[in-house]
């Protein structure tokens, strides 16, 4: 398989976000800090119990054909 | 359970840091799974510590004895037999204001496996702290070997590479992400990214076998792993309850076709797919319900749905030696691997969290009122011939 189209696709890709990010950092974030007391909860975090999502990943990983797309950090966050 | 890319994405998940700060803690989980023939005892103890200059350091070390009846242990005739995994790992992370890098180290070793995996992340903070953009990517080194006791019969693998007793095949792995998060309302936050994995070496199983083919599985020496995910959190608060929902769409194919070793019979099967002879797509559906029961309890329920079609060259035991079958006399790859028969599995998992404060005043039991015990039950089906597992997990979280 080629590489080169598709690593002009991911670069074409990575420059649409890139413009999309910093067009809406122009506006106003969408929440104001004093909005943020949920955010911490656990239930709005999609990373809230890694230790568990190792193990997980390892036994439907023995178990399924797939792997990956379990997330990474993000999700909610109360910090200001 | 051996899992070449599992050891490499738990690291992942772990370095990239579950929070935008370490914050001092000591977990102890104690994870076991259970299914007919096999079963699964994991002790975990993780640790983490803010350092000074905005540094923060995370190690784990964990066991996984893992027991099972299976032929996998070399004699020709079912054999139950325990086999014990070691894993340490080790991250640093490092803040700003706005972001956040961390470079992992993850180490597996077992009697027949041995995994090497450094990985680093990125996790940048936009727009008033409302996004966050978190890259990731790390490499791993693995090493399969075998087991070889009595008088087993060695399989008749071909290919470039085939573990014996003393020799060990190599597995490269690449491994790189992307994600976007967002908090649209003060009760709502959404989520996507992309995943990939390179994979590079010895791919198959040294223990398995093909009956039809009266030897071991053939398997691709490459592959690419893809996997796309969207999720998004949303909390009621005047019900103190919170819904995640997430979905996932894997495919994975050969990705040096021009190259790599690609059976060339015009007649093959594989040629209906393409020439990819992985071609697994998988889609992934889960639901999580949070929910506040008085001060210092909650609950979660969880259920996921898997569903997959299977490799192209799996070896279809039903079509056996029919013409265009995936197993078919001439075809030059072929397994019989139940995870890539077409998968279907559903997992249905409660769990509680308690934060023991009611202990703070009470003798001896007050050393553990800063901390939160967890305690989960869940169910594993499987259409496959693992049948159904039932998981136990228990931990307990303290902050010092």
């Amino acid at each position: 398989m080629d590489f080169a189209p598709w690593l002009r696709k991911c670069a074409l890709l990575v420059a649409l976000g890139c413009a999309t990010l910093a067009g809406g950092c122009a506006h106003r974030p969408p929440i104001e800090p004093w909005q943020r007391e949920h955010l911490a909860k656990r239930a709005m975090r999609f990373d809230a119990d890694p230790v568990e999502m190792h193990f997980r990943q390892h036994w439907f990983g023995a178990r399924e054909g797939s792997d990956l797309g379990y997330g990474q950090p993000g999700g909610g966050c109360g910090c200001n | 359970m051996r899992r070449p890319t599992a050891l490499l994405l738990g690291a992942m998940a772990l370095l990239a840091g579950h929070r935008a700060t370490a914050d001092d803690h000591v977990t102890l989980r104690m994870q076991y799974y259970r299914e007919p023939s096999t079963r699964v005892v994991q002790p975990v103890m993780e640790l983490e510590k803010d350092l000074p200059g905005g540094f923060d350091v995370n190690t784990h070390v964990l066991l996984d004895a893992i027991t099972s009846a299976s032929a996998a242990s070399g004699p020709a005739g079912d054999n139950i037999f325990t086999e014990v995994r070691d894993e340490a790992g080790l991250r640093v992370g490092k803040n700003w204001s706005r972001a956040r890098v961390t470079l992992a180290y993850n180490y597996s070793a077992e009697s027949d496996y041995w995994s090497h995996v450094v990985a680093g992340g990125a996790a940048f903070r936009v727009w008033g702290d409302t996004g966050t953009l978190s890259l990731s990517a790390g490499v791993g080194y693995d090493d399969v070997g075998k087991r070889v006791l009595g008088s087993a019969p060695t399989p008749a693998i071909t290919g470039t590479c085939i573990p014996n007793g003393t020799r060990h095949c190599p597995l490269d792995q690449r491994f790189a992400g992307f994600s976007y998060s967002q908090v649209l309302t003060p009760t709502l936050v959404v989520q996507g990214g992309y995943e990939l994995a390179l994979l590079d070496g010895y791919l198959a199983s040294p223990y398995r076998s093909v009956p039809q083919q009266q030897g071991g599985e053939v398997v691709p020496d490459k592959r690419w792993r893809n996997a796309v995910a969207v999720r998004g959190a949303y909390y009621i608060p005047p019900l103190g309850m919170g819904l995640q929902l997430q979905y996932r769409y894997y495919w994975d194919l050969y990705y040096k076709l021009r190259m790599g070793f690609l059976p060339t019979a015009a007649a093959d099967p594989l040629s209906t797919t393409g020439g990819n002879p992985w071609n697994v797509r998988s889609h992934t559906v889960e639901g999580r319900v949070y929910k506040t029961v008085g001060r210092d309890v909650e609950v979660r329920a969880t259920y996921r749905y898997y569903s997959q079609g299977s490799a192209a060259f799996w070896c279809d035991p039903a079509g056996a030696q029919a013409m265009g079958s995936s197993c078919y006399t001439s075809a030059m790859l072929y397994t019989t691997d139940p995870k890539l028969t077409p998968v279907s599995t559903q997992y249905l998992e409660g769990k509680i969290y308690w934060d023991a404060t009611r202990w703070r005043d009470t003798p001896f039991a007050g050393w553990f009122a800063a901390g939160t015990f967890e305690l989960s039950y869940g169910y594993y089906w499987q259409n496959t011939s693992y049948v159904g597992a039932h998981v136990l997990q228990a931990g307990y979280t303290i902050p010092y």
